[in-house]
């Protein structure tokens, strides 16, 4: 794969794990806490403290952690090269499973509370572009295979 | 030999042209296994924000009138209740220091500022509403909730508006600057915003400058924010608190009373503990020695 790839990988799925460390730390402390602007659109305490922000029983902000883990740990320049097929299959489906758990958040964000936070905003970001970059090396790993 | 010459570049021409369309083939396939993805992403989350944006927002009812007996049993709590609930816990007061008295129509005054759609305004109100009442009396009190859009949404609450207050000892202003839609209400004057400006925020206040709910007792004392967590009015009527606010023992009650009661305690300090009942009690004469200690 380009070398971009599997750097860009791992500094995305990094500043993610960063993020959601934060948000979960908040999430356990004081939500009130979180450096966030307030308006009438945008209020991050209003997210992390809904109903919503909690999924049977584990909190999202939680949810995100396990993630951004394994999204390191398969965006190691390593994992990249690996033959095993088993590990670019994770490093997609993960990244899949990911974007369309964003897509409900945002959907939630938007219906549900009422409400946008700025963190959990940068964390479905930070899912995106990595969707981009994993299927960008996908993508190329394919076109390897078949040259 | 030059047709078999011609034949060999005719044969390299036609590799050359398949390996052009394969090359072709494999871009198509990149671009649709990225982009097809992508832009399936992109287009859900803008149909959201679209569907959203006209949707618009729905409004919040404004204030109603109050029930008269809840005004009457939250503004004539016997004092046996409020002792029985002390004024420990979170110290709510900050002590202000080398300001001249706030004071209107020769009686010190306690400024309060806030917004009706704001729900730490909202829980602040009961404890204020609850101490002053011991020191006069309101009227046109109107029942109210915070924004149904915000933290503690719908929290129950009470608006100033359109309340008076009388008493012989301290004079009482209310500003609501907005609504519950957040639309303009009430506008501080120059000086009161001149207040909430200077006291609330460092050195008193730590953070940004004039959050609300900001209530200033003479230029003495201040409260900034929420003095207990909103949280315990939730899902609760007007009603339903006040008659909790009879009960010592009852989550409300605790959560509440404490605060009036130091709220007392400020209020008989900036009034120099006149000849008034209240101001004598224990629990309230324990709570001044103790204003604005660290909690």
């Amino acid at each position: 794969v380009p070398r971009w790839v599997p750097v860009a990988g791992l500094v995305l799925s990094v500043v993610g794990l960063a993020v959601s460390t934060y948000l979960t730390i908040t999430h356990y402390t004081d939500p009130k806490v979180l450096a966030c602007p307030e308006s009438s659109t945008i209020n991050c305490a209003k997210v992390t403290t809904s109903p919503e922000s909690v999924i049977l029983g584990i909190p999202v902000a939680v949810l995100g952690l396990p993630f951004f883990v394994i999204m390191t740990a398969v965006n190691l320049p390593q994992a990249w090269r690996s033959s095993v097929d088993w590990l670019h299959w994770i490093r997609l489906g993960s990244n899949l499973v990911g974007i369309v758990f964003v897509l409900y958040l945002v959907y939630v964000e938007l219906f549900k509370v009422d409400a946008i936070c700025l963190w959990c905003t940068s964390v479905h970001v930070l899912t995106f572009l990595l969707l981009i970059v994993t299927l960008s090396g996908y993508s190329a790993r394919e076109r390897a295979a078949a040259t | 030999v030059s047709e078999s010459k011609a034949k060999r570049s005719r044969i390299e021409a036609l590799r050359a042209e398949q390996a052009k369309q394969r090359a072709a083939a494999a871009r198509r396939r990149q671009m649709l296994m990225i982009g097809v993805p992508v832009v399936v992403v992109v287009l859900a989350v803008v149909v959201m924000v679209v569907v959203k944006a006209n949707q618009g927002k729905t409004k919040d009812k404004g204030p109603s009138v109050a029930s008269a007996q809840t005004v009457s049993q939250l503004t004539s709590l016997q004092p046996a209740t409020l002792d029985a609930a002390g004024a420990s816990g979170k110290n709510a007061l900050i002590p202000v220091s080398g300001q001249a008295p706030l004071a209107s129509g020769g009686k010190p005054e306690v400024l309060y500022i806030g917004a009706e759609y704001c729900p730490y305004c909202a829980a602040e109100r009961w404890p204020t509403i609850v101490a002053l009442s011991r020191f006069g009396t309101f009227s046109g009190l109107q029942e109210a909730h915070s924004s149904s859009s915000d933290v503690y949404a719908s929290t129950p609450t009470w608006t100033f508006r359109k309340a008076s207050y009388t008493s012989q000892y301290i004079a009482f202003t209310g500003v609501e600057t907005q609504d519950v839609n957040e639309k303009p209400l009430q506008s501080p004057t120059s000086e009161q915003q001149a207040l909430l400006q200077k006291l609330d925020g460092p050195p008193y206040v730590q953070g940004q400058a004039g959050s609300i709910p900001f209530i200033d007792f003479g230029n003495q004392y201040i409260i900034s924010g929420a003095s207990y967590d909103p949280g315990v009015l939730k899902g609760l009527t007007q009603a339903k608190i006040a008659a909790d606010l009879a009960n010592p023992q009852s989550g409300v009650a605790k959560a509440v009373l404490p605060v009036a009661n130091q709220i007392t305690a400020a209020i008989c300090k900036i009034i120099n503990n006149r000849d008034v009942t209240v101001c004598t009690d224990p629990v309230i004469t324990k709570a001044e020695g103790t204003l604005g200690a660290k909690s």
